[in-house]
């Protein structure tokens, strides 16, 4: 009998406009969406690579000058393989699993050179050359699809389950039947969200194997496998919740509005509310500031570069300075960036820690909102999240200072360094996130839309269950 | 075959049916007739389980609806006034549906059968149900009843609002039902159809069964006659 | 007749508690929105403020110092943030608020704030204008959906036209009733936060600000009318109050969720951003081509020896190295006018395909006319880098002229006195007025105007035809 139901169901739905627009819309949006998502992940990809052999091939010849310099083949000119011009790529490439969301890609750096002519703040080279309104608008990627438009044609395919076979007075003429009515409306609920989430998961296998870049299969399917289960969870609980007021509330259009109403609050305003909250108890240092203190510093370092050179000498007892004839805005911009580094460390560090705060405080204010937690396990997963991109300006900034220590002292005696030195120096690579550190931190939040799901599931099957008196 | 003992159902302060006494056997038709709000529909949707009685006891081929609701509904067919099926499906369809419900897996041939009995020619049961008149829609009811074989058949109004030739084709299979032993409660407001199928006639009023009259043994003006007295007592005590 | 109407809507509307519910919700949500608006607007004022009291310190501080010197460490132009965008930031925070005025250089904006925000911010942000254009449409549905679908499942429709009302009374009526029972509901949200914008009074005025004003008023309400026909359409065509409501979510989450979204994709799909790396590439090309092109430079050399009568370099009276400094600033500038033009021609073409996405979504017309209006879209932002690239070419002349007269014969080393930098202007810059930029949005006004008149027409079209179909019965 099940099978017979579950077919005659599915036959209802897919005579009805509305339950074939939905479907169509579900895989349309995941397929468009996944499919761009692929360009961007390759595009991404190549540009990271691209950067990446571009800097190393400029570094490649420097090397070289060095080489010829150390065996005598050339005559160096002043200005000939200084340390300060070593220069090594740093770049973000998307994740893994970048195709199925981008968050944020376009509006942060993804490219640095590791060089002594940068310091913290103007380390990663102008890249806001974008259309401001269009980056405004966000990118309609598949952690879209999933968190704002899953729900949505969810409750557009399941709000009149009962509320229209009521209505018509086929809910009587079931309920004469040998049936318990109540599991039946359950079952079609249940049929209908699974026929959503099989469409956005059957699109996404497609897509995972397709836009599957060359290198790094095993992580993209961790990653897929936290998205997976993220994404379901969160389906999970739209179905709670739409099971839910199906079960209590009569009316197709009440039913509807409560849930459109539940959806707007859940997804557009707690978000809204808490990001805005967040930013006003926890504001960010001003970036103006922190420009100012490096111009500060820089303004300042020109004028005593005598003091600077002093007293990096004094730290640095067993440097002797060679003659060498070496253009002096080498030195001076080198102890300017050092200066710059002791003054706005202070600043990066505000900014670090107002950001632990605020996303303290998104870790905790989540609860209240599905889409907060679900958006941030989605973009975790895919690598999306502002947190990947921070970690890279704050490894690049790591790697900056590492290099700015070995090559400084260099630059400041007037010397060259030796091949086997600069060979030493480590090229960066950037550390993402563990799957399973991710994992770890999704496990709470996780466990509660599940529990929180399944109680929403179980009070509705309560209700569903009731004396047909108070179902009817 | 249907039993309701001391059967009563109050709605807070409202008595919708009081303590009614009633017996429907196999090959019988009782019709109840009454006032809008009398207990008619009460009593059907009691028989159904659709709503729990306050006290006493409605039983179908033995069993209590409250101690057995899927049991006792094996043994109902329900065929509202309105019999509602699912638009977008054609009346075989909708047959199919139900009777799955039903338990039952019978032929396509075997469906077509019921609904050509009912009344409902082939060519009609393969069209898409929303384009029914009122009538087609009643007959694809007594077909579910048919294929489900149901011992007692309870119908709320199914009369009102048909054409004459409607209802007469309807009455018509009404009494193929019953000849065929199978039980039927009706509740109706139209006297002579309920004198031309009935066995027995009840007369409700305000949640009580104020009269129950043989129908053989009265003709159906004197039938009207007696209702509109129990329904002129109801005036004269109102005044 | 209609004002009998009129009455009896706003009766039915007052009634309906989840309404009253929602007006609440909304009033309390915008003020809180204006009200942090405004904290952000005076905040970044302020920051700008102090930024820009620093730059011009750190510069007047620099001593003795060679100009090129300084003309590289130069000064920074700091946008300022207009009043209006305490009610619709538009995308204020997604442009840089800082421009480097470098020698050789012409800069992007750098700082945008977005980029300090959470992952949330995203997804929704809380601004009036965001509540205003997100909200206002669904509260129109849920206001409107039952208005005629209602009338005929009640059978009230049938009355109605049955004791002679006009079918036009009957339109007129519900579309000024649920205007005017918007306007209550949207009035108090907007009349608490409008006095926010004049009381910020530290920002820098727009000369039309009042101009501004009362158009985003007139162009939100003529959205508010958009769906408001709509919903009176789609509720006249739809059989019952459930397929009413149903067909107006779907109109609601394609426009207001779903499209500008799609559109914002399709748009940076079809007209790709080019690679920062390879503006820049192109960029640092232009700020050398003068130092590329040998021909050139040896022609000007030689009539700049001819002017001066001398025979070589060395014994010109003048700087040859700010000669040439100067010359290659002129000859980059075209080629960073065809980069950066480049660069808004594609922005101009993503900006096209938003537009022909604004047909089928009210909302994202009205988001680009508000954002305009407010002053922090992409044309105010360019205005505003333009305006920073003019004073920078004036600025670096200065000091590149300050070398040319006396910078001759010191083998490099010569430096500007202490006073000098007193001589280079601050950047002076004024917001523009609307007027300037008029014509950018008029496909956006033009959209509009064009979906009040479908819609209008759409009303008028669905309600003859329900009613003729109700009068056959």
């Amino acid at each position: 009998m099940i099978r017979a139901v579950f077919q005659h169901e599915l036959r209802l739905l897919m005579l009805r406009p509305v339950g074939i627009a939905a479907v169509v819309t579900a895989l349309l949006a995941a397929t468009y969406a996944l499919w761009t998502g692929g360009q961007h992940l390759q595009s991404g990809v190549a540009r990271a690579a691209g950067y990446q052999e571009t800097v190393n091939n400029s570094h490649a010849r420097w090397l070289e000058t060095l080489r010829q310099i150390e065996g005598g083949e050339l005559a160096p000119s002043p200005y000939d393989a200084r340390p300060i011009n070593i220069r090594l790529p740093a770049a973000l490439a998307p994740a893994p699993l970048g195709d199925f969301a981008r968050g944020a890609y376009d509006l942060h750096p993804t490219t640095a050179t590791i060089g002594a002519w940068s310091n913290a703040v103007n380390l990663f080279p102008h890249y806001q050359f974008d259309n401001p309104g269009l980056i405004q608008l966000g990118r309609f990627d598949f952690a879209f699809v999933a968190i704002v438009l899953l729900p949505l044609l969810m409750i557009a395919l399941s709000f009149d389950a009962a509320a229209s076979d009521r209505a018509s007075g086929r809910l009587r003429l079931l309920s004469a039947q040998p049936i318990r009515p109540g599991r039946l409306v359950l079952g079609r609920l249940l049929l209908r969200a699974a026929l959503l989430w099989v469409c956005l998961v059957l699109v996404a296998l497609v897509f995972l194997l397709v836009n599957a870049a060359p290198v790094g299969f095993g992580e993209r399917l961790a990653r897929f496998g936290l998205f997976a289960v993220g994404l379901s969870v969160y389906a999970l609980f739209w179905f709670a919740l739409i099971s839910l007021c199906v079960a209590y509330i009569k009316r197709s259009e009440a039913v509807i509005a409560s849930l459109i109403a539940a959806w707007a609050i859940l997804t557009l305003g707690i978000p809204g509310i808490v990001a805005t909250t967040a930013e006003r108890l926890y504001p960010q240092p001003s970036r103006l500031a922190y420009l100012s203190e490096m111009r500060q510093a820089q303004g300042d370092a020109a004028r005593e570069a005598a003091q600077l050179t002093a007293g990096f000498l004094v730290d640095h007892p067993d440097l002797t300075v060679s003659d060498e004839a070496v253009p002096d805005y080498y030195r001076g911009t080198y102890l300017a960036n050092l200066e710059v580094e002791r003054r706005t460390g202070p600043v990066l560090e505000a900014f670090v820690d107002a950001r632990t705060q605020r996303d303290r405080l998104i870790g905790i204010t989540q609860y209240a909102s599905p889409a907060i937690i679900t958006s941030g396990i989605l973009n975790a997963a895919a690598g999306a999240d502002i947190g990947r991109h921070y970690n890279f300006q704050q490894q690049a900034r790591f790697a900056l200072r590492d290099l700015s220590g070995q090559v400084g002292p260099a630059i400041v005696a007037r010397q060259r360094m030796t091949t086997g030195e600069v060979e030493a120096i480590p090229n960066f690579g950037f550390e993402d996130q563990p799957v399973s550190a991710m994992l770890a931190e999704s496990v709470m939040p996780f466990a509660y839309l599940f529990l929180l799901a399944l109680a929403g599931v179980a009070v509705a099957w309560r209700r569903f269950d009731a004396p047909l008196e108070v179902f009817l | 075959m249907l039993k309701a003992s001391r059967l009563s159902k109050h709605f807070g302060a409202t008595v919708a049916l009081h303590e009614l006494d009633l017996e429907v056997d196999r090959g019988e038709v009782l019709c109840l007739l009454g006032a809008n709000g009398a207990g008619k529909t009460t009593t059907i949707n009691l028989f159904l389980g659709f709503l729990d009685p306050t006290s006493g006891e409605a039983r179908v081929d033995g069993l209590s609806v409250v101690e057995a609701p899927l049991e006792t509904k094996a043994h109902l067919a329900y065929i509202p006034e309105q019999v509602a099926l699912y638009p977008q499906l054609s009346g075989l369809e909708n047959l199919e549906f139900f009777d799955r419900f039903a338990g039952h897996k019978h032929s396509r041939e075997a469906l077509l059968d019921f609904l050509r009995s009912a009344g409902l020619p082939a060519e009609d049961a393969l069209r898409r149900s929303a384009t029914y008149s009122k009538g087609m829609r009643q007959k694809v009811g007594i077909a579910i009843a048919l294929a489900k074989n149901a011992e007692a058949l309870l119908l709320d109004e199914p009369l009102s609002g048909l054409d004459p030739a409607a209802a007469n084709s309807f009455c018509s299979q009404l009494k193929k039902m019953r000849d065929e032993g199978r039980a039927v409660l009706m509740a109706t407001h139209d006297i002579f159809r309920a004198k031309e199928v009935g066995s027995r006639i009840g007369i409700m009023k305000a949640g009580r069964l104020v009269d129950l009259l043989e129908a053989s043994s009265l003709a159906a003006t004197e039938i009207e006659q007696i209702y509109l007295a129990h329904m002129h007592d109801e005036q004269a005590a109102v005044q | 007749m209609i004002g009998v109407i009129v009455s009896k809507e706003l009766r039915t509307l007052s009634r309906n508690r989840v309404l009253l519910g929602f007006t609440l919700a909304i009033t309390a949500l915008m003020f809180v929105a204006a009200l942090m608006g405004q904290a952000r607007v005076d905040a970044f004022d302020r920051e700008r403020a102090d930024a820009a009291a620093t730059d011009r310190a750190v510069w007047l501080a620099q001593g003795e110092r060679n100009p090129h010197s300084a003309a590289h460490f130069s000064r920074y132009a700091f946008k300022p943030i207009p009043a209006l965008a305490l009610f619709d930031p538009g995308s204020l925070d997604y442009a840089g608020i800082a421009l480097w005025m470098e020698a050789h250089n012409q800069n992007p904006a750098v700082y945008r704030r977005a980029e300090d925000r959470s992952d949330l911010q995203l997804f929704a942000e809380l601004s009036p204008a965001w509540i205003l254009q997100v909200f206002g449409p669904l509260i129109v549905f849920c206001a409107m959906f039952a208005a005629m679908a209602g009338e005929r499942e009640d059978g009230t429709l049938r009355q109605l036209l049955s004791i002679g009302v006009s079918p036009r009374s009957i339109m007129v009526g519900k579309v000024v009733g649920g205007i005017v029972a918007l306007l209550l509901i949207f009035s108090p949200g907007l009349l608490l936060s409008l006095p926010l914008v004049s009381q910020s009074a530290s920002v820098v005025p727009t000369a039309d600000q009042s101009f501004r004003v009362l158009s985003i008023a007139g162009a939100y309400l003529m959205t508010l009318a958009i769906y408001v026909l709509l919903a009176l359409g789609v509720s006249s065509l739809a059989k019952s109050r459930r397929s009413a409501f149903l067909a107006l979510l779907v109109i609601w989450g394609a426009s207001v969720i779903a499209v500008p979204r799609i559109a914002g994709d399709v748009a940076a799909t079809l007209h790709p951003q080019p690679e920062a790396r390879e503006i820049r590439r192109t960029l640092s090309q232009a700020a050398g081509a003068y130092r590329q092109a040998t021909d050139l430079r040896e022609r000007e050399l030689a009539e700049l020896l001819e002017r001066y009568n001398v025979a070589s370099e060395t014994d010109l009276p003048v700087s040859y190295a700010a000669f040439s400094l100067q010359r290659s600033e002129e000859v980059a500038h075209p080629l960073f006018e065809k980069i950066y033009g480049d660069l808004a021609d594609n922005h101009g073409r993503q900006d096209t395909v938003l537009g022909w996405f604004s047909a089928a979504s009210p909302t994202l017309a009205l988001a680009r006319l508000s954002a305009g209006l407010a002053g922090v879209d992409r044309f105010h932002h360019e205005h505003f880098v333009w305006a920073a690239e003019t004073h920078r070419r004036k600025i670096v002349k200065q000091m590149n002229d300050d070398m040319f007269e006396h910078a001759a014969g010191t083998d490099g080393r010569y430096l500007s006195s202490a006073d000098f930098w007193e001589t280079i202007d601050d950047f002076p810059y004024r917001p523009p007025a609307f007027s300037a930029f008029r014509h950018e949005y008029a496909a956006a006004a033009f959209a509009l105007s064009l979906q009040l008149l479908l819609a209008l027409g759409f009303a008028t079209w669905a309600m003859g035809r329900s009613q003729k179909l109700e009068r056959a019965g």
